[in-house]
């Protein structure tokens, strides 16, 4: 006899039915396959995007994964007889060259075993590694900022401290070393050698002997596979006693890290929620549609259980195929996109296919697949069992019709199909969330870039270190600064955080503004600790002094009354008052730019009036200065709230050098000195930054605030997510359509066939239309209004 | 009697595809005052099509209809609309409730377009009439064939219209059923003194008409 087949009669069911159903097939199939070709990019991309974040921390960090900092002798002990360590790299540190230990900015000079430098990932530019005491290999930017980059071969003369901090002691040696190799620069320059010790200037053993003996000692360490307890273990260690510094557990943040993963992981969510809403849609319409021959099914005495098969063959048929090729085309077209994916992320992103990606979108695949049909075949189940309680139950609410009115009628209409209402609603809500939250964070973004390009610009901030004997930095060094490549404008200033002025203006107590700037700093002193006796004779005093005749341009534009040539400035005697206009904000009077002019301005003071300056003897007596007003500026000009600005709490003024000769400063360190570079878009950052530091020479103690990196950041993410968001949105939109599409042509052809009833029975086309007409108003509104709500919330939490 | 329908050498055609099918050819014809006329032919003779143009759904290409002697060509929308509320009653093959509503509202449905307060009284008698007064609440899906059949007879009453233009209202039920939907029929008019015009296939239900016409190739045999 012939063995019966082993799918039977369902999955023959369930061909029949595909077959038979083509525009529905081709739908499902659609869907399915731009689901699983969109989850499958979307896992693909963030894959890839951790793997080139990971990458790239290699790159700049190097492949270990944790590093044993400020070891002694007991923690080497036990690092050494760990068993479960398979790599140890030993760093030592003999001394320092510049910078400040204790704000992580440090060149160091040390020794670096074999494994610490295959594990710290470090190449050579040119040369090799020192062979004897007096050869040294030096890191590039190192060599650039102390202007040896052209040594190699050549001896070099090298500042020592011997110590952990230059701070700490003063005292360096001089120290001979032939140049013997260039080391690669260390991606993020001076933050890498002191977080992750890594010498800038690599001697050997009796090289470092000379300066003297080891100041530090650290630890590059990867532990054998399947061992990551150890490191736990070791920091329970009691005779472990040093700092540990973790690697490898940072790549498992790229997640946080990566702004954009958010979004990724969210869209897709957002994708795999539309999917089962669409299939199950479809599907249970399909169901429902088939009641006649569910009821023949019953009537030949068919299981539940095998008209439940028939779903699941119907799905097994449809999603095998279209997860296997929609996830294979996810991955094709990731691949051909790949280009344009890395202009847009500025990542360099692996070619090689994310396995686990694959794995990930596979599987979420299937169960978008198996959600939709498994709420299908619910579907089923109450349409075979339970449907006639439940709908008699849910219709007994509307069953007399008050007035017929469109209106009314509508609303009949949509209570009696309110899932399929809702889910065309929410749908059309998600297309308004979508469209609204892309725009709303592009602007956010585009926002927060204009300001930080405002505020802080596109470049670097120098300001002159906390340190005695400091030169600070020269007029010559700054206009040395401009020359540099990629640099469009440099602008210096000095201000005085670090001593307190303060301003006499009983003589102008009737004025307004200087009520409300006083009334603001009492507040303010109130809010703190600080026991400070504020009132009109007493007023703080922000200054600012400019050295260069063209820093001082864009106040000038501006000024209001009066004028200040350059033979004036140049002299140092002038002072030019900021009378910004005060905002308030929550009670307090803040100066701010307002460009409608709608704030508190002073007109009191008059160019020519002598304002009495003071500081406070200890003995609490005053040494006051009168100071000419040369000219005032009565409101903030966009371009003035480019920092450094003038204003800020109290009375602010430029003043010139003979200012401070006035009241007996006239050395440099005693008033914060500020250089402000921006560079352009489009300069090679990397160029730009070392040949700064080479003009600065690290030994001149001058902070370098890097704020391209944080603008190349903003400027990446608003990149990254208008591409990956066009992208998304554009393939979210698609998938909407055919949905919305497929949706409204159902209802439409129910509407005609009611349609033809009720024009027979009398009904006017007007009537129709008004419904029409309604619907439409009423489905935008409501969807406009979730959409609405739903964006307001995601602000509001945001 | 009075001529209740009147089609003066009416025509009309359709485009199927690039197929040109003359469905009325000058066709006339006439229905007195509480006549039964029952309309017989092959598919495609062209009887739908004449039911509609009678039953204003539709327009003819040429030729007059008149109704109680008022000429429907060139009268405007909504005063067609109006005849059809208040003068016609139509009973189709397929029933054509609307699922959404109760028995109770379809039923009225013809007076809620008419923005007519229902007769309660007389829907009522209607019902128990086609013996549904009981499943006045329920819905259509819930009826039998032959029952929703009847629901839609009753429909065609609500608003005590003059004519009744039945698509064959039989076609879709069996023998006993036809034949109780037809004395239902028959009763109606006979309380209602209406007209009624049928088109049918069968023999058996055309047998209840007082006057059987043949039509052929869009006109009468």
């Amino acid at each position: 006899m012939k063995r019966e087949k082993r799918h039977g009669i369902e999955r023959e069911l369930s061909i029949k039915r595909i077959r038979s159903q083509k525009k529905y097939s081709i739908l499902i199939v659609s869907v399915l396959l731009l689901t699983c070709t969109l989850i499958q990019i979307g896992f693909q991309m963030s894959e890839g995007l951790k793997a080139a974040y990971i990458e790239n921390r290699k790159a700049v960090y190097g492949e270990w994964e944790q590093v044993f900092v400020d070891m002694d002798e007991s923690s080497v002990k036990v690092a050494e007889e760990n068993p479960f360590l398979a790599q140890i790299g030993k760093i030592s540190i003999y001394g320092a060259i510049a910078g400040d230990y204790l704000e992580n900015r440090q060149m160091n000079i040390g020794t670096m075993d074999e494994t610490a430098w295959k594990l710290g990932r470090l190449e050579m530019k040119e040369g090799r590694l020192p062979e004897n005491e007096h050869e040294i290999a030096m890191e590039y930017s190192t060599l650039r900022s102390l202007g040896y980059e052209e040594m190699l071969g050549k001896e070099i003369t090298l500042d020592i401290t011997p110590a952990l901090s230059i701070l700490e002691q003063g005292e360096s040696k001089s120290y001979s070393y032939t140049l013997c190799g260039i080391l690669k620069d260390y991606q993020i320059n001076w933050e890498i050698c002191n977080r992750h010790r890594f010498p800038t200037g690599i001697v050997t053993q009796e090289g470092g002997n000379r300066i003297g003996s080891v100041q530090d000692m650290h630890m590059l360490v990867k532990a054998k596979k399947g061992s990551d307890s150890v490191y736990e273990d070791l920091k329970n260690s009691e005779e472990f006693t040093c700092g540990m510094d973790d690697n490898v557990e940072q790549d498992k943040l790229s997640d946080v890290n990566l702004p954009y993963m958010d979004f990724l992981e969210n869209i897709r969510l957002l994708i795999g929620g539309a999917s089962i809403c669409i299939l199950f849609l479809t599907v249970s319409r399909s169901i429902i549609s088939r009641e006649q021959f569910w009821r023949f099914l019953d009537a030949l005495g068919m299981r539940k259980r095998q008209m439940y098969q028939i779903v699941f063959w119907e799905a097994v048929l449809f999603g095998a195929g279209a997860v296997i090729v929609g996830n294979l085309a996810g991955i094709v077209i990731y691949q051909l996109v790949i280009p344009a994916f890395e202009k847009i992320t500025e990542q360099t992103l692996p070619q090689a296919i994310a396995w686990e990606g694959v794995l990930f979108g596979t599987g979420f695949s299937i169960l978008c697949i198996g959600a939709s049909y498994g709420l299908s075949a619910v579907q089923l189940r109450i349409l075979l069992k339970e449907k006639k309680k439940k709908v008699q139950k849910r219709r007994e609410k509307y069953r007399k019709i008050v007035r017929f009115t469109p209106g009314r009628v509508l609303l009949h209409k949509w209570q009696m199909h309110r899932v399929r209402k809702s889910v065309e609603i929410v749908l059309l809500a998600s297309v308004l969330l979508v469209v609204g939250f892309g725009k709303m964070e592009i602007s956010t973004r585009r926002e927060e870039l204009k300001v930080y390009q405002r505020l802080t610009g596109n470049g670097y901030y120098l300001s002159t270190m906390e340190i005695t004997n400091s030169p600070g930095i020269s007029k010559q060094t700054v206009d040395k600064l401009e020359q540099v490549a990629g640099v469009t404008s440099v602008e210096q200033y000095h201000n005085n955080e670090k001593e307190e002025f303060w301003i006499d203006l009983s003589e102008y107590a009737e004025s307004v503004y200087f009520q409300k700037v006083v009334e603001t700093l009492v507040a303010y002193l109130n809010e703190t600790s600080i026991k400070e006796k504020i009132s009109i004779e007493k007023v703080r005093l922000s200054l600012l002094t400019i050295d260069r005749w063209q820093d001082i341009q864009r106040f000038l534009r501006n000024l209001d009354e009066g004028s200040l040539t350059k033979e004036e400035f140049e002299q140092g005697d002038f002072c030019i008052l900021d009378f910004t206009e005060l905002q308030e904000y929550d009670g307090k009077y803040l100066s701010a730019f307002s460009p409608d002019g709608q704030g508190i301005s002073e007109d009191t003071v008059q160019v020519g009036d002598e304002l009495p300056v003071y500081t406070l003897n200890e003995d609490g007596s005053r040494n006051e200065n009168p100071i000419p007003v040369t000219a005032i500026l009565r409101g903030m000009k966009e371009e003035d709230v480019r920092n450094p600005q003038i204003g800020g709490s109290g009375i602010s003024m430029i003043v010139g050098k003979n200012f401070w000769k006035k009241f007996g400063k006239s050395r440099i360190m005693e008033y914060d000195q500020i250089v402000k570079i921006l560079v352009s878009d489009d300069a090679d950052a990397f160029d730009t930054e070392g040949h700064i530091l080479s003009i600065l020479k690290q030994g001149t103690a001058v902070n370098v605030q890097n704020n391209h990196e944080e603008y190349k950041k903003i400027r990446q993410e608003l990149y990254s997510f208008i591409g990956m968001y066009s992208i998304f949105a554009v393939f979210y939109m698609i998938l909407i359509s055919i949905v919305l599409y497929q949706m409204f042509l159902a209802e439409k052809q129910e509407e005609k066939r009611e349609w033809e009833i009720l024009q027979s029975l009398g009904m006017e086309e007007k009537f129709r239309k008004k419904m029409h007409r309604i619907e439409v108003l009423w489905m935008m509104g409501i969807a406009g209004v979730i959409g609405v709500l739903t964006l307001w919330s995601i602000c509001r939490r945001k | 009697m009075k001529t209740v329908i009147r089609l003066d050498k009416v025509s009309k055609s359709y485009i199927l595809g690039e197929k040109k099918i003359t469905a009325l050819k000058e066709f006339s014809f006439e229905v007195k005052s509480g006549e039964f006329v029952a309309v017989m032919g092959r598919s495609g003779s062209g009887k739908s099509t004449f039911l509609k143009i009678a039953g204003t759904l539709e327009k003819p290409d040429t030729g007059s209809v008149f109704l109680n002697g008022i000429q429907i060509n060139g009268l405007s929308q909504k005063k067609i609309c109006k005849i059809r509320q208040k003068k016609i009653g139509f009973i189709f093959q397929q029933y054509q409730l609307l699922p959404e509503y109760t028995i109770w509202d379809n039923v009225c449905m013809p007076l809620y377009i008419a923005h007519t307060v229902p007769d309660k009284a007389y829907i009522r008698q209607l019902l128990e009439k086609v013996g549904l007064w009981d499943r006045n609440g329920d819905y259509p899906d819930q009826l039998s064939g032959g029952e929703q059949q009847r629901v839609a007879i009753a429909r065609a009453m609500a608003a005590k219209p003059g004519v009744i233009l039945a698509d064959e209202p039989t076609g879709n039920l069996d023998y006993q059923t036809g034949q109780e939907i037809m004395k239902l029929i028959c009763a109606s008019r006979e309380l209602y003194r209406q007209t009624i015009v049928m088109v049918t296939h069968d023999m058996d239900s055309a047998n209840y008409a007082d006057r059987i016409v043949y039509m052929e190739d869009g006109a009468l045999r």
